[in-house]
């Protein structure tokens, strides 16, 4: 308890740690001043601040919210110009000196400000087009309006209510602008803490996936920002029109770097997602402050724009540093190598004669927070040999090669060349070691021609090492893709060729580069038929030039038509290893998939109901063939296959997130159709995601913000977060899934991977489902939480949910699903029901497409 | 794998994102020409080679940098700054105050520039937008500092040949040292290693790290070359002007940019052309020229700009989306 | 690394922070309350464009001159800093406020704040009615008026003529420009071109290439600032019209004067920046000490400069007004002169 207790005051002082720090610096600056300056220290000084920054921090709100969804806004200060023209003009032809008058007036100004925001919102959420430049052009745009309607000259604004705000005191000294600032910060405060809009911006700047998925409409959420902003804007416009009573042409010119500036002081990132109005608004004083401290003092003026430039730089570094310090991983992570022994040097020496044979990965283990990821997994890579590496999605294998090239340090375990112990600390240690990785992600450059990229880093020069020689690259490029029979136009850039060309170029270039140890993850995923002929010819070729290949891949017929030996990992430990030959399908499916039945959790069937959806024809070009299947009440489905099946596909269809070709959902009879998350969930269908760092969670949002995510409409009122329900919906959850953490108020990265995965689940089942799919929900949690997360489906069809669960495990998807379907590569293979007849060879002789 | 419709094939093999800007010049030349019989005469076009060339200068360099992923926001007030910096050594006849003094200070300036922002880049990683929005602030400040912020005549006829000297009598030299520019950067981005490193930088930065690349010296080395040519620009916009001041800058940092978006320079790094900034840079400037032909109220001048930009980047998406399908 | 930079960079800071005071506070004594000195603070416009450099010049030694203190300020063209600096000088108590409105009306409000606290203030160039606060101008709308009737007779009372102002709404700008088209007015065979410079060279030489370029019979051009016409002249050299197309300017520039000797330009009016900011500085020193001139408009005299052969064409051409024409050796040496035509007292 009371370690909790410490951790969530430590939690507090570290969080606030750079506000405490702003406020210091300004009571520094302020005292620096009052010394300096005889006449700083004084109250109407102070007030005076006040009324000269409150334009700057109503303008700061607005894009304290845009810069928190990720985006930027340029175009502050010709905004302020516009809607101020705008708003004068609306006066004047009214003529009138009422306080009517002036509230139109103000009106029109909110008005305009809101209209660019418009502007700005729609093209940068709807258009896509990146906010920098969007606003950069509307910038020039609303400048230019002004100067048009204008004349080019001010125009006087009579009416004394308007300018109000900006030009009066209420009592003695107070400016009247300070009550608007204060009440504008308490608005803004309230509306991004309290309410649903406020959640779903830091939502999207955070993790604009993950959002997404969770049902938020990113490009509506976006447009309203900045439309939100405008409102801010437009009250930063009245402040200032009301100061100098005109409104002037050439109002803000340079206003948006001053207000940028204040934001990031703040602590705002710019990448979205992290940051608060505190922050601003001790930004802006901060600012303010330094500003006015040194207009009072008597020196030259270019030294502001000394100041100003500084500043920036100081603010982002110590940004950069607190952001370092906070979300360092815990040290146990990241053991340094040990020094002890270290060949790496005499191993380069074997290497550049070429007598090296064999590559040894021993006892390897690696964790992550939450996850052991790998244990005690060794491996042997000869030269000449193709070796297969099977397993699951989750397995470790990516770990396993992550760790061989240098991306990922290991925590326990050697690599040894020939016996002789290496150290992997980085990318370049394992590329001067002779290892390289294709990557499904292909790594090349795709604006290059496909010369440049095979030389990328080797590039052959002349000219005093500054200029290509591009004939020699050709002819070299042409030479070594000759090797492996490609014909390919070398000097076109690389984006033209396919994928399976493009990665054989990539392979190729690995072998030039006097690559070894080639690993290849999943090489066929994305490639044609025709392609993957000529790359299995590739890798025939590579094993007489004596190349080491480690072939990952879960296809059974390729495995079996190239591998010389073989090793399948699961649930990060080594399972068995061996030649080829002593393999055959079924052995290989059943290292990789089977587990000991006995373990498993038997879920208590339940009475079925109505069926209450029915998929028709389901169809994705190239991704998986039509489909049909139903689902009733209370009964899970499970779908079976190996990965690439095409499972998750069919699922991200049925909840939005991608279009479908062909088909037709019925919800209880009736058609519906789904084009968006929003559609899905409004229909009661929830996807629980395979991928929970990229489309599950909001990382820098805590537990209780990321479990009521979906269902902020259902808990608040008029867009006001009902703060007791949040609260109790989050507690509520936590219990029932038991998810393990002090508080709700822990930050959601903090927790281990299989409680993460049971916010997600209970995110969505807050909403109360109709039908929930669950995309391997169990993927990566310890046995414990897994068996929970059973029980929980269990609880759910009682309830008479619809359960569709994609699962590789098969004593999981054989223990819970009623039925079951299997998919191999795009189609359907099998359907089985759960009962005592099917085995665990059924499932995995369909999964295997046999 | 995904075959795509025709016209998207299409649109993908020919290069219609390079033509884009090609065929927003003709328009506008063609609209102009009917509005204005007097517009498409010698003297305009030879007007406007000698203005394009400072623009277009700057233009290149900020090219340069957003093809590596970055952006520069000190073009503007560099401007301004090495110019006084010129100027100053020109007044103050520091070791003769000759031309090839005063070129070596833009030369040597603009580089000390880049390296600035190649340094905060870089080396401390601070994001490009952030650390040239600062940079800028202080050179606005030097830029007032430097020579008090004096106005300065430049008489001498050898530095002012550079920016108002003609070739033929009719070409501007500052034409032809753009045009020159223009191909020394096509040299180093099509034909240099540090090229290569500039697209691959902006087209997947991990990849060159993971090659052993030096990522720290190339990534200050090309901000050097966009300083470098923003001194060119300097030494030309004060010879073309006859003076230095502090004010000399104008609208050239949005010009630049938008010369190089609308030239199809991609913000998002890894994409660009010389030839497409190029016509890029006239568009922009002809903008300005054109509404003094069509004797558009001034004020214009920035709705226009506006207008283009926004519509070259709805262009840009169009084009995009259908390539994609 | 990063810690270290940024604390160097923070003490860099507050250093040149110091640095700039102490080197301010080298130049007077200490503000400190104890002292007699007048101080004056005066708002620029701006500090890059060179008239107000020169200003700053003639001013500076005004201050020692006078034995007070002037604190210089900028406002970047920005009217709600003018506000700003001068609540701040409100604040700090100075004797004085001088400022070169962006926009008179702009500032009326704040300029009645610092009557009411005691300080006198003086609109240079502006135009605001209140109490305690006093004008300095020249005379730009009536010069200009001439100036046009000049261009307008010179070029034979027809054919196109070019004027290059400012902005729009800059009071100098548009007291220039008015009194340019008034007299252009009285010609109706004369086509006036007008195109805005933002009083920068750069801007003033493209928007006279672009000009000269739709007109190729351009007759007559005239520019109301030094700096932008020596600029723009460029593009008449350029064009090869130096004959042809009759050039006009405005403030009195060193160089200009050159250019009027030279034949490049035919007159320009001396307006003496640093005479302006000693002469300004001068009034202010007046009214700090609680003297109060007759009027609430302070002129300062300007002179037309021309060379004698065009003095002897002007005068021919029997204008209704009484200038004062010198030539341009005198100007140059005049510009650098700060005491000359003591203000009307």
């Amino acid at each position: 308890m009371k370690l909790q207790f410490n951790m969530i005051q430590s939690k507090i002082v570290r969080d606030n740690i750079r506000y405490f720090a702003l406020f210091g610096i300004i009571v520094i600056f302020y005292i620096f001043f009052s010394f300096v300056s005889d006449s700083f220290f004084s109250f109407s000084t102070t007030m005076n601040i006040f009324r000269q920054s409150a334009a700057l921090s109503l303008a700061a709100i607005g894009m304290t919210m845009i810069i928190l969804t990720g985006g930027i806004d340029l175009s502050v200060g010709s905004a302020v110009a516009l809607s101020g023209a705008v708003g004068a003009l609306v006066m004047q032809a009214l003529g009138t000196n009422t306080f009517l008058g002036g509230l139109i007036g103000m009106l029109a100004v909110i008005v305009m400000a809101v209209l660019i925001g418009f502007v700005n919102g729609f093209a940068a959420g709807y258009l896509k087009i990146a906010p920098f430049i969007v606003t950069l052009a509307t910038m020039s745009l609303a400048r230019g309006l002004t100067l048009t309607i204008t004349d080019s000259s001010r125009i006087v604004i009579d009416n004394e209510y308007f300018n109000f705000i900006g030009l009066s005191n209420i009592v003695g000294k107070v400016p009247a602008s300070l009550l608007l600032v204060i009440a504008a910060y308490i608005a803004a405060f309230y509306l991004l803490r309290k309410t649903v809009f406020g959640r779903r911006t830091y939502a999207i700047g955070d993790n604009p996936v993950a959002s997404r998925a969770s049902g938020i409409n990113v490009e509506k959420q976006t447009l309203l920002v900045y439309m939100a902003a405008g409102i801010f804007v437009g009250l930063s416009t009245i402040i200032l029109l009301g100061r100098s009573q005109t409104a002037q042409p050439l109002a803000g010119i340079g206003m948006e770097f001053e207000v940028i500036t204040a934001v990031v002081l703040g602590g705002v990132s710019l990448f979205g997602g992290i940051g608060n109005l505190k922050g601003t608004l001790l930004g802006v004083i901060l600012i303010s402050v330094i500003f006015t401290g040194l207009g009072m003092l008597d020196i030259p003026p270019f030294v502001n724009y000394l100041v100003k430039g500084s500043l920036i730089l100081i603010a982002v570094l110590a940004n950069q540093s607190i952001i370092k310090r906070s979300f360092t991983v815990p040290k146990s992570h990241e053991k340094k190598e040990e020094a002890a022994v270290s060949h790496n040097a005499d191993v380069i020496k074997r290497i550049h004669n070429d007598e090296q044979q064999m590559l040894t990965l021993k006892n390897i283990s690696k964790s992550f927070p939450g996850v052991k990821a790998l244990e005690n997994v060794s491996l042997d890579i000869k030269r000449g040999r193709v070796h297969a590496l099977c397993g699951e999605n989750g397995a470790g294998k990516s770990t396993l090669m992550k760790i061989l090239s240098g991306v990922y340090t290991k925590d326990e375990g050697e690599i040894l060349i020939d016996g002789n112990p290496v150290t992997i600390a980085s990318p370049i240690d394992s590329e001067k070691l002779g290892i390289s990785i294709i990557y499904q992600e292909l790594a090349n450059i795709p604006e290059l021609s496909v010369y440049s990229n095979v030389n990328l880093g080797k590039e052959i020069t002349r000219g005093g090492n500054i200029f290509l020689h591009t004939a020699k690259m050709i002819t070299k490029t042409k030479d070594l893709l000759k090797k492996f029979d490609l014909n390919i136009n070398v000097n076109q850039k690389i984006e033209r060729l396919t994928v399976g060309q493009q990665q054989m170029v990539e392979i190729a270039k690995a072998y030039g580069s006097n690559t070894w140890v080639m690993v290849m993850d999943e090489p066929t995923s994305a490639i044609s038929e025709s392609d993957k002929n000529k790359l299995f010819g590739m890798i025939r070729e590579l094993k007489e030039k004596n190349v080491a290949i480690v072939y990952i891949s879960h296809r059974m017929n390729e495995i079996f038509e190239i591998a010389d030996d073989i090793t399948i990992l699961r649930d990060g430990q080594h399972v068995i290893t061996g030649p080829i030959e002593e393999f055959d399908e079924n052995k290989v499916i059943i290292s990789m998939v089977g587990r000991d039945i006995g373990d498993v959790f038997k879920r208590e069937r339940s009475e079925k109901g109505d069926v209450v959806l029915a998929v028709k024809n389901l169809c994705r070009r190239n991704i998986f063939q039509p489909i049909s299947f139903t689902v009733r009440e209370g009964e899970v489905l499970g779908f079976s296959g190996l990965i690439g099946a095409g499972r998750t596909e069919i699922m991200r269809c049925i909840f939005g997130l991608d279009k479908y070709d062909q088909g037709e959902i019925y919800l209880r009879g009736e058609k519906i159709r789904i084009n968006s998350p929003d559609d899905a969930i409004r229909a009661g269908i929830l996807l629980v995601s395979e991928d929970r760092r990229r489309e599950g969670i909001i990382p820098n949002m805590v537990i209780r913000e990321n479990i009521t995510l979906a269902s902020l409409p259902y808990i608040s009122k008029l867009g006001w977060v009902n703060k007791a329900e949040d609260s109790a919906i989050s507690n509520e959850y936590i219990e029932k899934l038991k998810i393990r953490t002090p508080s709700a108020e822990q930050m959601i990265s903090n927790l281990s991977g299989g409680n993460q995965q049971k916010v997600c689940l209970a995110k969505w089942l807050t909403l109360n489902p109709k039908i929930i799919i669950m995309d391997e929900p169990t993927r990566g949690i310890d046995v414990g939480a897994k068996a929970e997360i059973h029980k929980l489906i269990e609880m759910l069809t009682k309830q008479g949910i619809a359960v569709i669960m994609i699962s590789s495990e098969m004593p999981e998807i054989m223990g819970v699903s009623d039925r079951i379907i299997v998919l191999h590569e795009g189609r359907v293979t099998g359907e089985f029901i759960c009962d005592e007849s099917l085995t665990q060879e059924m499932l995995m002789k369909s999964a295997a497409g046999i | 794998m995904n075959q795509g419709s025709p016209l998207a094939n299409a649109l993908k093999k020919s290069n219609i994102k390079e033509i884009a800007p090609i065929i927003i010049l003709v328009s506008m030349l063609l609209v102009l020409n009917t509005l204005n019989k007097d517009f498409m005469s010698l003297r305009t076009l030879f007007n406007m080679m000698q203005q394009v060339s400072a623009v277009g200068i700057v233009a290149i360099g900020a090219m340069i940098v957003i093809i590596s992923g970055g952006i520069d926001f000190t073009a503007g007030y560099g401007l301004a700054m090495i110019g006084m910096a010129a100027g100053t050594v020109f007044a103050a006849d520091i070791l003769g105050g000759n031309i090839f003094v005063v070129t070596l200070t833009c030369l040597f300036a603009g580089a000390a520039v880049g390296t600035l922002n190649g340094f905060l880049v870089a080396k401390l990683n601070i994001v490009p937008f952030i650390a040239t929005l600062a940079v800028m602030s202080l050179l606005q400040g030097m830029s007032m500092l430097i020579g008090g912020g004096n106005m300065v005549m430049i008489r001498e006829p050898s530095i002012l040949w550079l920016g108002q000297g003609k070739l033929f009598q009719n070409i501007p030299v500052s034409f032809v040292l753009y045009v020159l520019l223009c191909f020394t950067a096509y040299l180093i981005l099509h034909k240099t290693k540090m090229g290569v490193y500039i697209y691959a930088l902006g087209g997947n930065e991990d990849s060159v790290r993971y090659v052993g690349i030096n990522v720290v010296k190339y990534k200050i080395l090309l901000y050097v070359i966009a300083g470098t040519y923003t001194g060119i620009a300097a030494l030309l916009t004060i010879s073309k002007l006859g003076l230095a001041a502090p004010s000399i800058y104008g609208s050239t940092l949005l010009d630049a940019i938008a010369a190089a978006v609308i030239g199809g320079t991609s913000l998002s790094g890894g994409r660009g052309k010389v030839m497409g900034t190029f016509v890029g840079t006239i568009i922009i400037v002809l903008i300005t020229t054109a509404l003094t032909y069509l004797n558009i109220r001034p004020e214009m001048q920035d709705v226009f700009k506006g207008t283009v930009i926004l519509l070259a980047l709805c262009f840009d998406v169009f084009i995009s989306k259908i390539s994609k399908e | 690394m990063k810690k270290i930079l940024t604390l160097m960079l923070i003490i860099a800071l507050v250093l040149s922070v110091f640095a700039a005071c102490g080197g301010a506070g080298a130049d007077e004594e200490n503000t400190q309350p104890e002292n007699d000195k007048k101080v004056l603070g005066i708002i620029l416009i701006d500090l890059t464009n060179q008239f107000f450099i020169d200003m700053v010049e003639g001013g500076d030694q005004a201050a020692e001159d006078y034995g007070v203190e002037v604190i210089w300020k900028s406002s970047d063209g920005n009217i709600d800093k003018q506000i700003s600096l001068m609540e701040n000088f409100i604040e700090q108590g100075v004797d004085c406020i001088l400022v070169n409105p962006i926009d008179s009306a702009a500032l009326e409000g704040v300029i009645k704040q610092a009557s009411e606290a005691g300080i006198p203030t003086v609109a240079m160039a502006g135009q605001v009615d209140v109490e305690n606060s006093y004008t300095t101008v020249y005379n730009d709308y009536e010069n200009t008026e001439i100036i046009g009737h000049i261009l307008a007779n010179l070029v034979g009372k027809e054919g196109k003529v070019a004027l290059l102002y400012g902005n729009t709404g800059n009071l100098v700008s548009d007291l220039r420009q008015g009194g340019f088209e008034e007299a252009m007015k009285a010609y109706p065979n004369i086509e006036l071109i007008k195109q805005p410079m933002n009083w920068d060279p750069a801007t003033g030489l493209k928007a006279a290439q672009d000009i000269i370029a739709a007109n190729p019979d351009l007759k007559g051009l005239h520019c109301v600032s030094d700096a932008v016409t020596l600029a723009a002249y460029q593009a008449i050299k350029d064009a090869g019209l130096e004959d042809q197309i009759t050039v006009t300017s405005y403030d009195g520039n060193p160089d200009s004067c050159i250019a009027v000797e030279n034949g490049d330009f035919v007159l320009t009016l001396l307006t003496g920046s640093k005479r302006a900011g000693y002469w300004n500085v001068q009034v202010g020193v007046m009214l700090a000490n609680g003297e109060k001139p007759d009027e609430q408009i302070i002129n300062m005299g300007t002179h037309f400069v021309m060379t004698d052969e065009m003095k002897t064409t002007v005068e021919a051409m029997n204008l209704p007004y009484d200038i004062s024409i010198i030539q341009p050796q005198e100007a140059i040496d005049m510009a650098d002169l700060y005491t000359d035509f003591e203000p009307e007292k």
